[in-house]
């Protein structure tokens, strides 16, 4: 993958109350720059700086690729990105002689059932468990749920069903913090021993820290003690790892999207 | 524009040291630059590295381990020193601590730079900040701006009848502020809501 001729854009959410919000996209461009594929690599954000109003002026490159470090197509990715970029679509042209593409947000790429799957094994191995062990264990993919976040939903359900179907955990459940199946539920939604459970999120905030460490029970401080293992009183063992976002592997899907996006443009361009 | 060419031109053709905000920029050999606090200027027994990355913790946080999101604001942590950068990791450190500030003089310098009025700002903004478009008197923006702006941001606002009167020396790079951020926004969303509860 070369493309030594482009910019990177690493478009995240950012935050004014949470120091780790931007991490991983600051983690995930750091990586992508280091290994030298693009002219220049940036971040961008909507409530940090920079915002991604002004980061095109730091922008050398005549063509540019923005990558949203999102975890579901929505109102941020299809309204306030667009807007804040000036964007017209997938490729728009600026009067300064800039092209600029806009690829699909990170968590809707179909190479993030292996960023998942890659996130679980880890965790359990790392306690010194075999794979075979995940055969008696059950994934629970954690969302935020609501009506607010219908698409996250949707991506949520759909990795499940991929998950499944690959037969290597005991099963895999979608779970949420605000609507059914709550994970606070998560003993009597499932019989098996083991439990894995990885929130979809893009990076650890309040949420991963606080809210689903205390609707699954876990007594510890997961911000100040780590993301670890947890052995219930009932003879159960529950795994929880850090937010889906922070995994390594999302480089390779921001990589995805920029790859995609540019073959879906030649596909569209042979056609016409 | 290419930002690091113009921006080369322009540490050529001034004397240094060059000042951004509350960071110093010194020529260390032809090609390298050194970079620190402007309060650490001269001072002895500063953390010094090469490695640029450092500075991102330096900015993340204030001398009292406190989250600073407003990156302009003044209260960048003193004690530190990133020697021997070459203009590319200048750059990228300058952008870390004050992002876009060079790229913004360079293109205000063209006279490229575009200058919003906050009036267009307001009108685009959607969801929980379309309240800012709707909403937000006169009376508080100046008490947002006061507050925000005048009190703890070194920017300098251009899309505010504040201006841009001040004349900058050679080795100044002010910080500028061609349009009301979403911080700025945010605080008038909380204004408003202040407001309506009072």
């Amino acid at each position: 993958m070369n493309y030594q001729h482009a910019a990177l854009i690493v478009a995240g959410h950012g935050s004014t109350e949470n120091e780790d919000s931007s991490s991983p996209s600051y983690q995930h461009a750091d990586e992508i720059r280091q290994r030298g594929i693009f002219a220049e690599v940036h971040e961008a954000f909507w409530k940090e700086e920079p915002h991604f109003r002004d980061v095109l002026r730091q922008v050398e490159s005549d063509t540019v690729y923005i990558v949203p470090n999102f975890i579901s197509e929505g109102y941020f990715t299809e309204a306030v990105l667009p807007r804040e970029f000036g964007l017209d679509g997938a490729v728009t042209q600026f009067e300064d002689g800039k092209t600029v593409y806009y690829c699909a947000p990170v968590g809707i790429h179909e190479s993030m059932t292996d960023v998942l799957y890659s996130r679980a094994v880890d965790i359990v191995k790392a306690q010194g468990l075999t794979q075979d062990d995940l055969k008696t264990s059950c994934l629970f993919i954690v969302g935020h749920g609501t009506s607010l976040n219908l698409n996250s939903t949707k991506v949520i359900y759909k990795q499940v069903e991929i998950i499944k179907q690959k037969g290597v955990f005991g099963d895999c459940q979608a779970s949420f913090m605000e609507q059914e199946p709550f994970i606070s539920d998560w003993r009597q939604l499932t019989d098996l021993k083991d439990v894995i459970v990885v929130p979809f999120f893009i990076s650890d905030g309040l949420h991963s820290y606080e809210d689903i460490p205390v609707l699954l029970g876990i007594s510890k401080n997961v911000r100040e003690e780590g993301f670890s293992s947890f052995n219930e009183g009932d003879g159960r063992r529950l795994w929880y790892a850090s937010a889906i976002g922070t995994e390594k592997m999302m480089v390779d899907v921001i990589l995805h999207q920029v790859r995609d996006l540019d073959e879906s443009i030649r596909r569209v361009s042979k056609v016409a | 524009m290419k930002v690091s060419e113009e921006f080369l031109k322009l540490l050529n053709s001034t004397q240094g040291p060059w000042k951004l905000g509350q960071v110093l920029v010194r020529k260390n050999s032809d090609d390298l630059f050194d970079l620190c606090h402007i309060d650490d200027a001269g001072a002895e027994g500063l953390k010094e590295t090469t490695d640029r990355y450092k500075v991102r913790h330096w900015v993340k946080m204030d001398s009292d381990g406190n989250y600073r999101p407003l990156k302009s604001e003044k209260n960048l942590q003193a004690g530190w020193k990133l020697m021997q950068l070459n203009l590319k990791d200048l750059m990228f450190c300058l952008d870390v601590i004050y992002p876009t500030a060079v790229a913004n003089w360079l293109y205000k310098y063209a006279n490229k730079l575009r200058v919003t009025p906050f009036s267009e700002t307001a009108s685009r903004q959607t969801g929980m900040y379309k309240v800012v478009s709707t909403q937000l008197t006169d009376e508080l923006q100046n008490h947002v701006e006061e507050n925000l702006c005048a009190k703890r941001c070194l920017k300098l606002r251009l899309w505010s009848n504040s201006g841009l009167e001040e004349k900058f020396k050679d080795s100044e790079i002010p910080l500028l502020c061609p349009e009301a951020c979403n911080i700025f926004v945010a605080e008038c969303r909380k204004a408003i809501k202040s407001k309506v509860q009072h």
